[in-house]
């Protein structure tokens, strides 16, 4: 049957029902919601998508007969809205949104209408405003059905989920400071505003922090410094200087205002200090100065569904930044400078795949240098500045994959259902100007991560760092600087065992004391940095295991509480002896944004 | 680094890799009793115990607003009190649509009943109302029999037996009592009191079109009359009057206390006289018995009403008249009549008498194939593997609010039990050993008494409920049998490589065994076959029968497993009492099931239902239709599990096999994904080599949860090898089979016994069987 027909015989069925659609529970047996689920379940698991859009098409010839009461109509339209959004079908929502309409009663439908939005749509997150409005909607029928006495047994299952749901949705806002969109929620929250503090603590001692990830890329390019300054090789001892894990404390606090209507709108705060984390001179790596950063900032986020093109996330934001001891000669040297940030991301599925690309453009509008005590030298010296571009693709592929039964000591495949295997490829542009140097770091990165064959997730990602260095000769032009230009290639394998699976809890885990379990995660990062050109003395390998852990704030409003500690070791081998790292991290979040 | 090079290394890597993620369990010690639960919530029973308190969370026998419920007995019932019958409703106030203290509709064929304040309506529908999806005939009230002026305020159950039941009405000093039973054409009644007997045939009904009223004889002690066509007769007292009264009828019983009521097959006088003789020996009661005759591998199960002459004389005779139902008129020899009755179940067949018997042939069950084809065993191994190196052997249930009930769990015993046979066939021991560890253990865990996993023996309604219970196995006492099948089959492959095992935990299954069909009616603590109809030929799945279409049962292949598994524990613990129950109860559902699920001859379901089986059978009919989906993979699925050497009845009538399955394709417009493990094992049995080539296609596939690969693989295999089953020759021990691919014969015996064993089969093979051996003649 065509598309069009068929939306003509669902328009009859509906127009033929619309009297009795509207209050009361729907003529025909009273269903279970969940057959909608088991049903289209049924028709998926195990199944190529070409198989499932097969299942698809003979639920859509057609999709009810006539003598089919409306509740029976209404689990059908149920069915194929679920395989839909299986396949990737764009027009899911209207069968979500039928279903709702023939049997208004039922809040089951509304839960998994939220549950498209919060979970199969979205752009680097869920369409959060339109998954709200089907889980509160949800959660007034509910309440109408108690007042009615026909709450029945498995409408605590929907509320239980629908709790869920509106946990997961809001667990990056932090503890709820209003009591409307607090956990456990009710119907009357839906418009209401929701603030909420948000708060993140990370402590550690790390080669890779505040370096971009990149330590042998940043290392080398100090090494570089070093060269240039003393015009001699840096000595093992100045190389151990280099390979620094100063302690830093970051701390990042918000205040989200999130309405229905509005998205959400941030209010932050942060700091970041690091002692002898600058190298006060290149020339002389022994001697290290503390490094502090206050910032202040706005910030504006949401999702827009805009299909069927795709799926927008909009996240803005203006920081003003206070920064003192990056400046080189100059520690005590006090920056202040705003810094504007656009991640865009557009997202729609192809077929039941999904791609994602992603954006980022940050600048740094980093004034000259202008600090008492500072030498007089040349202007271009004291000139700063930063930008940031990339772009990041994903394909994520969610149908189930014959792999290799590694788990049974067999290479035999097997058809496995995961949680998405994500190809992901892009490229950062960071372009950094200080003084007479101009470093030009371009990242290129392809990897895939496996999530869900069982226990494991597996990620694997290839990274090719090129730096290219300017210096800015005698007469005033820019001219290739070898000794801080290079190339590097990390290979990294992550290896993630889940020891607390979210999904084997689909409802409000159980609670101890103010908290339930959310999540717990085993993590195995590997890593080896090899240099391809450049100096290479601080290539090296790491291999480490963490520990994240997520927890339910259920006696907090909802709040999400995220743990995370891990200890790495690292070894810069040309060092020999002296190239040992120890590398330990615990960051606590209480809500979260990208640190 | 060359090509092949690079692929050498990364197979190497995968290899290596495999190793050290593949992680065989380690073995797994015999569990440790835990310390004993309180004796005061507790009872010790063998090597277990079993809750006598029940868990908090648990949902006890209760009502649709899940508050308990007692039995609604009155004060002179004796016994153990029962439910999941055809008439509970009387006996369970479930309260589905208000307040209802009378009963539901009950289905006992021919006639249908509904008790109420002034009497007991009763009907006997012959018009189908036909769907797509079911058909049903409908209770109608075309007779309203009680006293007069009778306004009960509830219906109460006197006493039952195996198929008959007694309601009594009071209403202060006058107490009606009402004797209904299946195959029963007559309502019997007595009365207390002086209240004048009523007789009112019903002129309308608000649900159908008004009833034609012709009353074809008055006058005497009996009354005719029709009523939409159906003919009815009332049989008085010697000397009483039937007295029209407005559009009734009354009649002091000339100051006696008896009469009946029959629903005539016609108003013929041969008929009337032949009813009048049988009318005034009332049944008291109904019983049935069964005897094996192994060596000629067929049951005998004789049907006997026990009656009372209520007036001699007159030509009267102290016998009954019988209405058999298909499946037993079909496997009797009992001398039938001419005259019938139509039935949801087919045509119904009078008898003359108060007993019968039917002899129905036994083909066997099997704990296992054996591994004819001796298929390639690394598959197997790698399919054991799956479950093998599972961590959770006993997960929880699918469904929006997973568990480990007593059904879930029961499947996965019964998948382990079949997959650690397999392992042992194929010479794989640390799979085997470890596998019946964890089937003994979860057992245990089972028997001991203490939560998470445990049994509550429930005083009130004599029944054993699994803590925590699933799909109402609590509030409704839903599916007990279904459930324990699967323990007591996995109990009896646990019997067949531990015997001291068996006998040390063998109260505590014979307790199951005893909870879904009790065997001893010395035995108090059950009601006697408590789920099994044993008229019907079938169980009934629901505590209360609180349906407007009477009780149901959905997946009769789980009703015939519990069956299977039952012969298999007793034939392996030298049990013979539950071994032979076993056999009547497999027997009876076969031949059911084949009749009114299956339909395999066609004259069974009604005219414009055109369907080849159905998913549930209710009093009033079936449905073609699942209680979870509409999914014609389901419906027909639900009758195909679980498959074990149990099951091979399914095979019974290739044919019938064949267009069952071609159904599935036609509704399902493809060959079936979902449950494709299920359903190509059910074609296996009459095609098995275009089961297992639709499974060469693609064998990637994740099978039914109580199913595995391994099973899957195997069963297809094997029939392959086997062809099908041979039901023309029979052995002279129960646990046998025997199959023919083409003119080749294949004959199994398993031996239960610690002794070897000759079995002999009706063809004149002979097969020496080893101790807790399968052998097989080719």
């Amino acid at each position: 049957m065509n598309a069009q027909l068929m939306l003509v015989l669902l328009l009859l069925g509906v127009l033929g029902f619309a009297s009795s659609a509207h209050a009361g529970p729907a003529p025909g047996p009273e269903l279970n919601p969940f057959s909608c689920i088991g049903d289209a379940e049924a028709a998926s698991e195990d199944r190529s998508i070409a198989q499932i859009r097969s299942e698809l098409d003979k639920k859509l010839d057609p999709p009810f007969v006539v003598s089919d009461p409306l509740s029976i109509r209404a689990e059908k339209l149920c069915v194929i809205a679920q395989l839909k959004a299986r396949v990737g079908d764009t027009d899911a929502i209207d069968y979500f949104e039928q279903a709702i309409f023939l049997n208004p009663d039922e809040p089951g439908y509304d839960l998994f209408a939220g549950n498209y939005y919060g979970g199969a749509r979205g752009a680097k997150g869920p369409v959060l405003e339109s998954a709200e409005k089907y889980l509160y909607r949800a959660l007034e029928k509910l309440e109408k059905l108690r007042q009615r006495g026909r709450f029945r047994g498995f409408h605590s299952v929907v509320h239980e989920r629908v709790q869920r749901a509106l946990l997961t949705l809001y667990q990056q806002d932090g503890v709820p400071l209003l009591p409307w969109k607090a956990f456990p929620q009710a119907s009357s929250g839906y418009l209401a505003p929701g603030l909420s503090l948000s708060t993140q603590v990370a402590i550690s001692r790390d080669t890779r922090d505040g370096l971009g990830g990149s330590d042998t890329q940043a290392f080398t390019a100090e090494a570089g410094l070093f060269k240039v300054r003393r015009g001699l090789e840096p000595s093992a001892r100045n190389l151990y200087d280099i390979v620094r894990q100063p302690l830093r404390l970051i701390t990042n606090t918000e205040l989200r205002l999130r309405h229905t209507y509005l998205g959400a709108i941030d209010l932050s705060y942060g700091t970041v200090h690091a002692e002898r984390a600058a190298l006060t001179t290149f020339g002389e790596p022994s001697m290290k100065n503390d490094i502090d950063v206050k910032q202040v900032g706005v910030a504006y986020e949401r999702v827009i569904p805009l299909y069927p093109l795709f799926d927008l996330k909009l996240a803005l934001g203006v920081k003003q930044v206070e920064r003192r001891g990056v400046v080189e000669y100059l520690p005590n040297c006090s920056q202040t400078f705003p810094v504007y940030e656009a991640r865009p991301s557009v997202s729609r599925f192809i077929s039941s795949d999904k791609l994602t690309v992603s954006g980022v453009l940050t600048l740094m509008n980093i004034p000259d240098v202008q600090c008492e005590g500072q030498q007089k030298v040349s202007s271009y010296l004291n000139v700063r500045g930063r930008t940031i571009t990339g772009l990041n693709l994903e394909y994520a592929i969610y149908s189930p994959l014959l792999l290799p039964a590694l788990g049974l000591g067999s290479l035999r495949p097997y058809r496995t259902s995961t949680r998405g295997l994500y190809l992901s490829a892009g490229y950062v542009n960071d372009n950094e100007v200080f003084g007479d140097r101009r470093v030009v770091n371009e990242t290129f990165f392809a990897g895939a991560r496996l999530e869900g064959p069982g226990s494991y997730d597996i990620a694997f990602q290839e990274t090719y760092y090129a730096a290219s260095g300017t210096v800015i000769d005698n007469g005033g032009l820019e001219q290739h600087d070898p000794n801080i230009s290079g190339t590097i290639l990390r290979s990294a394998l992550t290896i993630t065992r889940r020891l607390t699976n979210p999904d084997e809890t689909p409802g409000v885990p159980s609670s101890w004391g103010p908290f339930g379990n959310g999540s717990l995660n085993w993590v195995f990062p590997l890593s080896f940095d090899k240099v391809l050109s450049g100096y290479d003395q601080l290539e090296n390998v790491r291999a480490g295991t963490a520990l994240w852990w997520k927890v339910f704030g259920t006696g907090l409003g909802g709040s999400t509480l995220l743990v995370t500690a891990g200890y790495d070791y690292g070894y810069f081998y040309h060092l020999g002896n002296a190239g040992h790292r120890h590398n330990v991290g615990i960051t606590l979040r209480l809500g979260w944004r990208d640190l | 680094m060359s090509h092949l090079g690079f692929r050498f290394r990364f197979l190497l890597a995968c290899v290596v890799v495999s190793g050290a993620l593949s992680c065989a369990p380690g073995a797994l010690e015999p569990r440790t009793s835990p310390s004993a639960p309180a004796a005061s919530i507790s009872q010790r029973l063998g090597s277990g115990y079993y809750l006598t308190q029940p868990p908090a969370d648990l949902e006890l026998p209760g009502n649709s607003q899940k508050q308990p419920v007692v039995p609604k007995v009155t004060a002179d019932f004796q016994g153990p009190a029962t439910s999941n019958d055809w008439w509970s409703s009387l006996i369970w106030q479930n309260d589905s649509n208000g307040k209802n203290p009378y009963s539901e509709a009950m289905y006992a064929h021919p006639l249908t009943f509904r008790a109420e304040a002034a009497g007991l309506g009763l009907g006997y529908p012959t018009l189908p109302e036909v769907r797509s999806d079911q058909y049903m005939y409908y209770h109608a009230k075309e007779v309203l029999v009680g006293l007069q002026g009778l306004a009960a305020s509830a219906t109460r159950v006197a006493s039952y037996s195996d198929w008959v039941v007694t309601a009594s009405w009071r209403d202060g000093a006058s107490e009606l009592r009402a004797t209904i039973g299946h195959g029963l054409p007559f309502v019997y009644l007595t009365r207390t009191g002086t209240a004048p007997a009523l007789i009112a045939p019903q002129h309308g009904t608000s649900q159908h079109a008004p009833f034609e009223v012709q009353v074809w004889h008055q006058g005497g002690d009996w009354l005719g009359f029709s009523v939409a066509g159906h003919e009815y007769a009332v049989f008085g007292p010697s000397g009483s009057e039937w007295q029209a009264s407005g559009d009734c009828f009354t009649s002091d019983l000339a100051g006696k206390s008896y009469f009946s009521l029959a629903v005539l097959p016609d108003q013929s006088a041969a008929t009337v006289a032949l009813f009048r003789a049988h009318a005034y020996a009332f049944v008291t009661g109904s019983e049935v018995s069964w005897r094996y005759d192994a060596p000629a591998a067929t049951l005998h199960s004789t049907f006997q009403v026990s009656t009372e002459l209520k007036e001699a004389g007159h030509g009267h005779v102290n016998q009954a008249l019988l209405a058999l139902y298909r499946h037993q008129w079909l496997n009797t020899k009992a001398p039938l009549r001419s005259e019938s009755y139509l039935s949801p179940r087919g045509q119904m067949k009078l008898l003359e008498g108060s007993s019968f018997e039917t002899e129905l042939a036994f083909n066997g069950v099997l704990p296992i194939l054996p591994n004819v084809a001796q298929s390639d065993r690394d598959d197997l191994e790698f399919y054991i593997k799956q479950l093998y190196y599972q961590p959770d052997l006993f997960p929880k249930g699918p469904g929006e609010k997973p568990e480990r009930d007593t059904y879930w769990v029961g499947k996965s015993l019964l998948k382990v039990a079949n997959a650690l046979q397999i392992a042992d066939q194929i010479g794989y021991e640390s799979a085997k050993d470890q596998l019946l560890q964890a089937l003994k253990n979860q057992l245990e865990d089972w028997f001991d008494g203490r939560a998470p996993s445990a049994f509550y023996y429930d005083k009130n309604w004599r029944s054993l409920i699994g803590v925590p219970a699933g799909f109402f196995s609590g509030l409704q006492l839903n599916d007990h049998h279904f459930h324990y099948g699967y323990y007591t089959f996995a109990a009896a492959i646990v019997a067949k490589y531990d015997a001291a095992w068996a006998k040390r935990w063998a109260p505590n299954v014979e307790l199951l065994i005893k909870d879904a069909a009790n065997w001893e009616r010395s035995d108090q603590r059950f009601p006697f076959l408590r789920y099994m109809d044993a008229y019907a030929g079938h169980s009934w799945a629901n505590g209360p029968a609180q349906f407007a279409e009477g009780n149901n049962e959905e997946s009769a292949s789980e009703d015939v497993n519990f069956s299977a598994g039952a012969v298999l524990w007793g034939a392996l613990t030298g049990n013979r009492a539950i071994r032979d129950m076993g056999i009547f109860l497999y027997t009876q559902q076969v031949s059911a099931m084949e009749q009114y699920w299956w339909d395999i001859d066609g004259q069974v379901f009604p005219k414009r239902f055109e369907h080849a089986a159905v998913a549930m059978v209710w009093g009033a009919g079936a449905r073609h239709d699942t209680w979870w989906s509409h999914d014609p993979i389901f419906v027909h699925g639900i009758n195909f599990m679980p498959a074990t050497g149990g099951a091979l009845f399914m095979g019974r009538h290739p044919e019938y096999v064949r267009r069952n399955y071609a159904e599935i394709v036609t509704e399902n417009r493809a060959e079936p994904l979902t449950w494709r493990d299920v359903t190509w094992m059910y074609l296996a049995l009459a095609d098995p080599n275009r089961a297992l080539e639709l499974y060469e296609k693609d064998r990637y596939f994740k099978p039914e949860f109580g199913n595995s690969n391994a099973m899957t693989y195997h069963w297809l295999e094997n029939l392959a090898a086997l062809g099908q089953l041979d039901t023309s020759v029979r052995a002279d021990t129960p646990t046998y089979a025997v199959f023919h691919k083409g003119k080749r014969r294949t004959h199994i015996a398993f031996n239960p016994g610690g002794q070897a064993l000759e079995v002999h089969f009706s063809d004149g093979a002979t097969l020496n069987v080893p101790a807790r051996q399968t052998a097989m003649l080719r």
